[in-house]
């Protein structure tokens, strides 16, 4: 089985149901075959107010058979391919009593495809099939390059972009030696970077992406191609009006209403339609559905597409008054300042309102690598967790352990000299849930939330001596906070294979039982 | 109220070129410990010290509020501890008020930079320029020292060759001095030979990347006697600072060091620093800025600091025995590493470089663009 425009064949015979028209199914009691090539056999069965539909390899005792192929039958279905071409062209093939079959047509409610929920790899068709449309020559004069943009994970692949002479041209693949070359590991985070939900800095740090050749050329990259927008859910007739009437109350102005005191109607027909209205008085409007027995004024509209039109300036209301498929009753003159008592709609596709622009962008990371020396205390510390050992320091006077090793004891003002093993295993003394993650400040990531920091008293340690780490993130749920007088979770480390002599050589703590 | 305050003990680690074997907290611990020794000083509520100044910079330091790392190391600990991200001689003004006002009468100075943990310290003095307007023109201290030093240097006559001359005798005199940074001796040739970072200012013409720490006990007259027999008082301080944007000013004007030392000698009570003031530290960041500093604080003759050099106005007023900021201290810093040098031989305890006889001296330091702050101390035996 294969998709057309996304939609397979089984979509609309299993949709069937839903799509039924008692009204049109009037005094119908017959059996319909659907010979689908490539797809299967279905069997409608309509007796009067009802229906069923079912996948078989028997057509015996069907009134009409149709048969076409996957890709007409879901084109016509959906309104991709004309009904009576596909007819006359033997496309689409009726074998039997066509009289009957025509009234199918009033028998169901139009296929409207489920709207799909754009995934990576949609994002990545999408962003580099509108690349070429999205590049500004002024943002590229004098460039003659080629950037190749290699992207890995699911949903990747290798574009090659050639720019010379304010032209751009898009192809997959790379050449010999690209001028610039952008590595990102997955193709998740390059939507995520496109979609301004991460910024490319820190997915370069992270390793998680290079730059090979000029690297200027990929900084330029903001100015070479305008920002990408991914496609907005096409609205239908009826998502308008439901967003028209859902924004009337805040479009109203009042200084557009001033002294008014009256009731407007909406009546609004065809799919989509229904009726509300305004009451507008003292300077404030409310909108209920349904209508008063005597509007001030009364708009009705024959058909939902229209008004929509209207609002979104494609047609001009007067044109639809004359044509007879609008009218007005009451007062005319308040339909007439309709525009001054509510600002003007804008749809949500044009991204709802004005988007808000910063006062001042700064586009800079200030970023200086830095080199961290140890010196001997926390060396000795952090060499000892490459040998799986918590081995820290203790004040001599006060007895208290530090974790990690500290330089002097803060509280009696002398080194702490004494040292020993704790841990590895404790007990948990804090926990908490954290649901926002920012990036980690050193290497860039983010972390998978929730996840769990923990306040571990270490075997050896007393009071408040405690060592801070994660905990294993299944297990978030399990842990309980312990106090002097009331035992805590024990936990031990979980280490990692691979140890460098930092915070995580444990990877994290998980329940020891 | 006495209007003196006493310096009592000082402690510094040596300049390096890079500290690898040291955290700042190791290298500040170390100073912590001498000055204890020092003074037997305590951390009694009543007797001893109630609240400790730093100077540190987050940029150099990687972190914000870059004193949240040592308050064990400089005993803070339930103690006030107070932060200042300023040239260190400030540092010296900020506890004199604490003192004076009387609100502590012991206090606590402790300061550390480490410069070479950073990947590039023109990166970190760009940032300190405005984001929106000089930052993206890529200036940075060296390159805007670069423009104050062509108007100074037009203005005073000083030539390559006294700039080379400088350079040769930071070199020579910081062999007497142990705790200053080890730098190969170079001659005067080799000077104007050195690549040019930002004309005129040569690679030797500008301080190299240096990490120190420092420490200083600072309390009132009356109690000095409890932490030293040979207590050095602060009789003078003053400060000032000129505008941000360079074009604001006039490059070679020196007026914010002229304002900073004319209210540290009128505190102090100095009419002729020339005759009154036996030994000068200034902070040289580079070689230009030594004859300017001079003409700033008086000892050089406006508009003639060449002729000065040619006079040898620096032996003459024993400016810079240390080996001055020019052979290494960190940004920052070059205040605190005057003030210690002036308390040094103030005591007579400046060993090979140890000046007889001397009475009063002054230290100076400069911190921002072109030397936007200025700021001056006034010692005295």
């Amino acid at each position: 089985m294969t998709e057309y425009w996304g939609v397979k064949a089984e979509d609309i015979f299993n949709t069937m149901k839903d799509r039924f028209r008692v009204e049109g199914a009037k005094g119908v009691d017959a059996v319909f075959g659907y010979d689908i090539e490539g797809a299967g056999k279905w069997k409608l069965t309509v007796k009067n107010d009802s229906m069923e539909v079912e996948k078989t390899d028997d057509l015996s005792g069907c009134v009409t058979i149709m048969k076409a192929n996957e890709e007409n039958f879901i084109g016509v279905n959906i309104g991709k391919v004309d009904a009576t071409n596909a007819f006359m062209s033997g496309k689409v093939k009726l074998e039997g009593d066509m009289g009957t079959f025509g009234k199918t047509t009033k028998m169901f409610k139009k296929y409207v495809p489920a709207k799909k929920v754009m995934g990576t790899g949609d994002y990545i068709q999408d962003m580099f099939s509108t690349l070429v449309a999205r590049f500004q020559p002024q943002g590229a004069s004098g460039l003659d390059v080629s950037i190749t943009y290699n992207i890995g994970g699911e949903g990747g692949g290798v574009w090659t972009a050639y720019i010379k002479d304010g032209k751009c041209e898009l192809k997959t693949g790379q050449p010999d030696k690209p001028t610039t070359k952008l590595n990102v590991n997955e193709a998740k985070d390059w939507v995520d970077v496109m979609l301004g939900k991460t910024d490319p800095f820190s997915l370069l740090s992270a390793g998680r992406a290079s730059i090979e050749g000029k690297t200027e050329i990929a900084l330029k990259l903001g100015e070479i191609f305008a920002k990408y927008a991914p496609k907005i859910k096409e609205f239908t007739t009826k998502d308008y009006i439901l967003d028209m009437f859902g924004t009337l109350v805040q479009r109203f102005q009042p200084k557009g209403a001033a002294d008014l005191d009256a009731t407007i109607t909406y009546d609004i027909g065809g799919e989509g339609g229904g009726k509300w209205t305004a009451y507008i008085k003292d300077g404030k409007c409310e909108l209920k559905e349904g209508q008063p027995e005597k509007p001030t004024t009364k708009l009705c509209v024959n058909e939902a597409k229209d008004w929509v039109d209207v609002m979104l300036g494609k047609t001009d209301p007067f044109s639809l008054l004359s044509a007879g498929r609008a009218s007005i009753e009451g007062q005319t003159a308040i339909a007439l300042k309709l525009g001054e008592i509510f600002s003007k709609y804008i749809p949500p596709s044009s991204g709802g309102e004005a988007e808000k622009e910063e006062l001042l962008v700064l586009k800079k990371t200030i970023s200086v690598n830095q080199r961290f020396a140890t010196g001997p205390i926390m060396g000795r510390f952090l060499n000892a967790l490459k040998e799986k050992k918590i081995f820290t320091n203790k004040c001599p006077k006060c007895g208290r352990v530090h974790l990690p090793a500290r330089e002097v004891c803060a509280e009696c003002r002398i080194p702490a000299t004494e040292w020993l093993e704790v841990g590895p295993k404790g007990q948990v003394r804090y926990m908490e849930y954290v649901y926002f993650s920012s990036p980690d400040p050193l290497t860039g990531e983010t972390r998978e939330t929730p996840y769990g920091m923990l306040n571990i008293l270490l075997d050896g340690c007393i009071g408040n001596d405690t060592f801070a780490h994660l905990v294993r993130r299944d297990q978030i749920n399990l842990i309980k906070n312990g106090r002097n007088d009331v035992a805590g979770t024990r936990v031990r480390p979980v280490w990692n294979e691979k140890r460098v002599g930092s915070i995580f050589d444990i990877k994290y703590f998980e329940i020891d039982e | 109220m006495s209007n003196r305050v006493a310096l009592c003990a000082v402690a510094q680690i040596k300049n390096e070129n890079d500290a690898w074997h040291a955290r700042f907290q190791n290298m500040l611990h170390e100073c912590f410990e001498s000055i204890m020794t020092q003074t037997k000083v305590s951390f009694d509520m009543d007797k001893g010290i109630r609240n400790i100044i730093t100077c540190s910079d987050d940029m150099f330091d990687a972190r914000t509020i870059s004193n949240n790392g040592i308050t064990d190391v400089v005993g803070a600990q339930f103690r006030g501890e107070e932060k200042m991200s300023q040239e260190s001689i400030n540092g010296l003004g900020y506890a004199m008020s604490c003192i004076m006002s009387g609100h502590d009468d012991v206090i606590l100075f402790m300061g550390h930079c480490k410069e070479s943990q950073g990947e590039s310290r023109r990166m970190v003095t760009n940032l300190t320029f405005d984001p929106f307007y000089c930052r993206p023109i890529g200036m940075d201290h060296l390159n805007v020292s670069a423009m104050q030093a062509r108007a100074y240097m037009k203005k005073s006559g000083v030539s390559e060759e006294h700039l080379a001359k400088i350079v040769v005798r930071s070199r020579k005199n910081s062999k007497k001095n142990p705790n200053a940074r080890d730098n190969k001796m170079v001659d005067e040739k080799e000077v104007m030979n050195s690549p040019l970072l930002a004309d005129p200012i040569r690679e030797l013409h500008y301080y190299p990347v240096t990490d120190w720490a420092y420490g200083m006990l600072l309390c009132t007259e009356e109690r000095a006697r409890e932490f030293t027999d040979n207590p050095i008082w602060i009789t003078g301080y003053g400060s000032c600072m000129d505008s941000y944007f360079l074009g604001d000013k006039d490059l070679a004007s020196n007026f914010s060091l002229k304002n900073a030392s004319s209210r540290a000698y009128k505190m102090a009570g100095i009419k002729d620093p020339k005759k009154e003031i036996n030994l000068f530290e200034l902070s040289d960041q580079s070689a230009y800025q030594l004859p300017m500093w001079a003409e700033g604080v008086g000892i050089a003759d406006e508009g003639k600091g060449g002729k000065w050099i040619e006079d040898g106005g620096m032996d003459k007023y024993n400016v810079n025995l240390s080996g001055g900021m020019l052979n290494g201290n960190p940004l920052l810093l070059g205040g605190a590493a005057r003030a210690i040098e002036c308390f040094l031989q103030l005591r007579g305890e400046a060993g090979e470089r140890q000046v007889k006889g001397v009475k009063k001296a002054l230290a100076q330091a400069s911190y921002g663009p072109a030397a936007q702050h200025q700021a001056v101390v006034i010692m005295e035996k």
